[in-house]
């Protein structure tokens, strides 16, 4: 009896070390996240269109991590984890976008910018995680041919891109042009399937679709807002499209570019 | 014989903990490579995703691209990581690099981020994961067939 219970003890020992120790590494890069977000999802609320800086620091620099704001506001997060507000006037020079540390114990890296720098880093971060989310919710409930998904998908990119104060009238023309272009897609989609057309025809109405989409969006926004929506100016439409599949292959003839 | 039935037992549970919760897990980490047009200049980065090493890299449209910045990673199945990465795509139907390589993140529970020059524009009309219009369901049917 008495050797059952040590078996028995030790067994569950045993498990309970298996269970803690062997996923550590998966939970540990979630461990960033999870810092991060609640506050992210403050600052949503609250500075509407400023982008978020994430500071991301190795678990020993903790205690003196700084997240930092355009408007110059930063907070300062403890060693337990509360973050308090305080007002600076600059911030640091020079641009780290997300740093990319080879290491499986870093917990969190570093990454800073100035106000004219690409400053939507961690915004993109916050976003991308967003995107991420919505699409495991999504997936629980399917739509047949995924146009659904795919608006609100683009929700969260008008969210990052022009914040969450943009204003809804706008909001509603973009997904109602996108699903419209959605729709003429599916309509051409439907005809090469049926080979009432060839590839070059469906590929040609593909692209119109898009493009003509685009130029809607354009008639709505300001310059500056469709830009920050696409990186794109307005006169850059015609082309973009051809330009977005021929991507893969410019990439290769690009000058400069590092390969290994 | 308690001792080594206790022994036995715990090396085989150590070694079946081992093969399911550690050794698939590993880094899958997302590369952005600026694509410089000749009239229109660099408004747009091409992305491929990588699992565990440097030279297991995965790009869209057999497209042979090293190099660039990286974008973000986690870590995450490397086997799903692979399993995705080879789920029917058509390139310019389905989507262009940015989605491909979204499927590829998936097993990190990441996508790209913003700081991909054109991915809103590849997402307005593909959407994340290039699950819509004539093949819509595809992706989804795919990574259920990798175990998700």
């Amino acid at each position: 009896m008495k050797k059952c219970i040590i078996f028995f003890a030790a067994l569950c020992v045993v498990i309970a070390l298996c269970i803690v120790l062997f996923p550590f590494k998966i939970q540990k890069s979630h461990e960033m996240t999870e810092i991060l977000l609640p506050f992210a999802n403050d600052f949503e609320r609250k500075i509407h269109s400023e982008v978020f800086y994430g500071f991301q620091i190795k678990k020993k620099y903790a205690k003196d991590a700084i997240i930092g704001l355009e408007n110059n506001f930063s907070a300062t997060m403890d060693d337990n984890k509360i973050i308090t507000m305080a007002h600076v006037t600059k911030l640091t020079d020079s641009i780290r976008m997300y740093e990319y540390i080879d290491d499986p114990d870093f917990d969190i890296a570093l990454f800073s910018g100035t106000i004219n720098d690409d400053n939507k880093a961690c915004r993109g971060e916050f976003y991308a995680k967003k995107n991420y989310e919505l699409a495991q919710e999504q997936s629980k409930n399917p739509s047949e041919d995924g146009i659904k998904e795919v608006v609100e998908q683009f929700e969260n990119f008008v969210d990052c891109a022009l914040g969450i104060d943009f204003p809804e009238a706008k909001r509603k023309k973009i997904r109602i042009f996108q699903t419209e272009m959605q729709m003429r897609d599916k309509d051409s989609a439907k005809l090469r399937e049926d080979n009432v057309i060839d590839d070059i025809q469906y590929f040609k109405e593909s692209t119109d679709h898009y493009e003509e989409c685009l130029q809607k969006i354009a008639d709505i926004l300001t310059d500056e807002e469709f830009e920050a929506l696409f990186q794109l100016k307005k006169s850059e439409i015609q082309g973009s499209f051809l330009t977005l599949l021929n991507a893969a292959i410019s990439s290769e003839n690009m000058e400069g570019n590092d390969v290994q | 014989m308690w001792k080594k039935s206790f022994l036995a037992f715990t090396v085989i549970f150590a070694i079946v903990c081992m093969q399911s919760n550690f050794t698939s897990a590993e880094y899958i980490w997302a590369m952005k490579v600026p694509v410089n047009q000749k009239y229109l200049g660099v408004f747009l980065d091409h992305t491929y995703a990588c699992v565990g090493k440097s030279n297991n890299c995965y790009a869209c449209s057999g497209s042979s691209i090293t190099g660039g910045d990286p974008v973000d990673g986690g870590y995450g199945d490397g086997k799903k990581a692979k399993c995705c990465a080879q789920c029917f795509y058509v390139y310019g139907n389905n989507g262009v690099c940015h989605q491909h390589t979204n499927r590829i993140l998936y097993a990190a529970g990441k996508t790209l981020n913003s700081c991909v020059r054109g991915y809103s524009t590849s997402t307005l009309k593909f959407g994340i994961y290039g699950d819509v219009g004539f093949s819509s369901g595809r992706w989804s049917s795919c990574k259920q067939g990798c175990g998700y």
